[in-house]
């Protein structure tokens, strides 16, 4: 499915303000899109489904990829590639390989998850996702929305600023053009 | 219902004096942007002497060799590793605050965690130079790494000191990953903020081209709890694992099974010990105090008095072992301990770990800033003597009498230590020039539920 193009872009000055304002856009037929905030929105999956993410998957494989990755290289050191023989006794007791499996599954599941975190949200040194709006990393919320009703010719997101102000018909006038 | 009563129902004592966005972000980037003070130079200065008196017995110790160490054939365990198991103790707080608190919802730790983790990651780097220095021969230092070689020597995964080499590495990139995590969209911030070529090129660099986005918040806040899901048990383990370095062995003094949960506690408090003072001191540089409450040293104390407890039992019960296991040798070590030639590092531990804490049953104590400073400072000193008690009081006196000696640390090792403490401070200093010293997120998150 093709992806919407934002065309309508909503700024607020508080948090107050914009969740007001996105129950009222709920009940509109403006779609809303994204949210941009300089913290993370309470009860944001009322209004957008941004839930999804696959971390604990990965952790789990993470995890599970570094438990068999050291259970392996113990075996490989102490029985096949430089076994420690005590009194002629082979030492390759499975015990003591728990806190190198511990530590390993650790280390998998934390850089897996952080590894999927960068991925999925597409950051990099490189990174070329577009920031919104400068001040969204300070005070500002941006509420990036698509409305059938602006014509499909404008490319750019029409900002509206809201400040404190509600004012939703400011947003269905602009639809009108 | 009264804001008091509101506050213990969730939990969260702590109130700030602001209500805007703007203000908050404005006040903790100030560190970043301000000119530094007097303070941060001559901070500087001192930790930049200390750093190079440590350069300089780094450079005796690897040119000349470990023969300017005075460590002989019974303690062949000195100051270093003294040295090693203090920073590890006190990099233990980091993740607790992190991650332990972080699990239990305990907002206040919001002023004090980025503090904490940057000092976690430090007192890790200092830690790990003390094993890597006493190898003698430090460019060989792969040799504790497996990886199939020539030598037909593998490594004894049936040794602490091997689990010791993937616990701490572990712990060291969890919590940097963790640091690094959070800090995300407060560089994200400084990076719009950026004025200059040289800033906006860093903070653009290292945040990642974070931009807010809804979806991204989601991933970020779901990351920080796995972490901190996944770093709790790590905080117990690894320095339980340090503790088997000394409980497996047979030597006196070491050989017992109450070190993990000793070793644990005694790091826990420590590290709360070192925090308190980093957050005293630049609390009052970097004029945090809208930020950093009185209610926060309360509570830190608090954990230290708990966790002080639990240190000072573990240390009663140490001695109820020599005394009641019928075991010569052990009574021999707790005899020596209390009366022998270590006697006055003995001393100075119960002092500083288990009298100066009681202290802090008053709350008026509690609260007091300089009072805390004060104990905090004493059992960051207790917790390197209870270290040397354990490490150098229970080698130099062995099961065999003909070996007993005496230990006294040479120049070069309490150089080495010295320049540790100048490297922890000099980058501790450099890096909160750098970030800011609160998270600015969780911040504006904790404000923003206190308006509800």
């Amino acid at each position: 499915m093709k992806k919407k193009q934002a065309n309508i872009c909503i700024s607020f000055s508080n948090i107050e303000s914009m969740l007001l304002g996105l129950e009222q856009l709920s009940k509109t037929d403006i779609q809303i899109l994204n949210i941009y905030s300089p913290l993370p929105v309470p009860a944001i999956h009322k209004y957008l489904k941004a839930g999804k993410t696959r971390l604990s998957q990965m952790a789990i494989l993470g995890a599970g990829i570094g438990i068999v990755l050291a259970f392996f290289m113990q075996r490989y050191v102490m029985t096949v590639g430089y076994p420690l023989q005590l009194g002629g006794n082979p030492i390759n007791s499975i015990v003591p390989y728990f806190p190198v499996l511990f530590e390993c599954m650790v280390l998998g599941a934390g850089v897996a998850m952080f590894l999927t975190f960068i991925l999925e949200s597409k950051l990099g040194v490189r990174s070329t996702k577009k920031i919104i709006h400068n001040k969204v990393s300070d005070s500002v919320f941006v509420v990036e929305c698509h409305s059938k009703k602006v014509p499909a010719s404008s490319r750019e997101c029409m900002f509206i600023d809201f400040g404190d102000d509600i004012n939703l018909n400011q947003v269905i006038d602009e639809e009108e053009i | 219902m009264s804001d008091k009563k509101q506050a213990i129902e969730f939990g969260d004592p702590v109130r700030f004096d602001v209500n805007r966005l703007d203000q908050i972000t404005e006040d903790l980037v100030s560190n970043v942007h301000r000119k530094p003070g007097a303070y941060w130079y001559l901070g500087m200065i001192v930790s930049s002497v200390f750093l190079m008196i440590g350069a300089y017995c780094a450079y005796r110790s690897v040119y000349l060799g470990l023969g300017t160490w005075n460590l002989n054939q019974t303690v062949v365990w000195g100051m270093s590793i003294t040295n090693f198991i203090w920073w590890i103790g006190i990099g233990h707080a980091g993740t607790f605050i992190s991650a332990i608190l972080l699990l239990f919802q305990q907002k206040w730790r919001t002023s004090i965690n980025r503090a904490a983790e940057t000092m976690t990651l430090l007192a890790l780097l200092c830690a790990a130079f003390f094993p890597i220095i006493h190898m003698g021969r430090q460019l060989l230092v792969f040799f504790t790494l497996p990886y199939p070689n020539t030598r037909n020597l593998g490594v004894n995964f049936s040794s602490p000191l091997v689990w010791d080499v993937f616990a701490i590495s572990t712990y060291f990139i969890i919590s940097l990953l963790f640091w690094y995590q959070g800090l995300i969209p407060d560089l994200a911030t400084l990076r719009d903020r950026a004025k200059t070529p040289v800033s906006k090129w860093f903070y653009s660099t290292f945040s990642l081209g974070w931009n807010g986005s809804a979806f991204d918040w989601v991933r970020h806040e779901k990351l920080s709890y796995n972490l901190a899901v996944i770093a709790t048990p790590l905080v117990i383990s690894v320095h339980s694992v340090v503790s088997f370095d000394f409980a497996t062995t047979l030597v006196p003094g070491w050989h017992s099974t109450h070190f993990p949960p000793y070793f644990v506690a005694g790091a826990i408090f420590s590290g709360f010990a070192m925090v308190q003072i980093l957050i005293i001191v630049t609390r009052k540089v970097l004029q945090l105090e809208t930020y950093i409450l009185p209610v926060h040293f309360e509570l830190m104390n608090k954990i230290i008095l708990i966790t002080g407890s639990l240190v000072a039992f573990a240390y009663f019960t140490e001695i109820g072992f020599s005394l009641f296991s019928d075991h010569i040798a052990e009574r021999d070590v707790l005899f020596d301990r209390l009366s022998g030639n270590g006697s006055f590092a003995f001393y100075l531990t119960l002092f500083c770990n288990v009298l100066a804490p009681q202290l802090l049953w008053i709350k008026r104590i509690r609260t007091n800033l300089t009072a805390s400073l004060f104990i905090s400072m004493a059992i960051t000193v207790g917790m390197w003597f209870e270290r040397y008690v354990i490490v150098v009081g229970s080698l130099q006196h062995d099961h065999l009498p003909a070996k007993w000696t005496s230990y006294h640390p040479s120049l070069t090792e309490t150089g080495l230590f010295i320049g540790t403490i100048g490297f922890f401070f000099f980058f501790f200093l450099l890096i909160m020039r750098v970030i800011p010293f609160i998270s600015i997120v969780e911040t504006r998150q904790t404000v923003l539920k206190q308006k509800k």
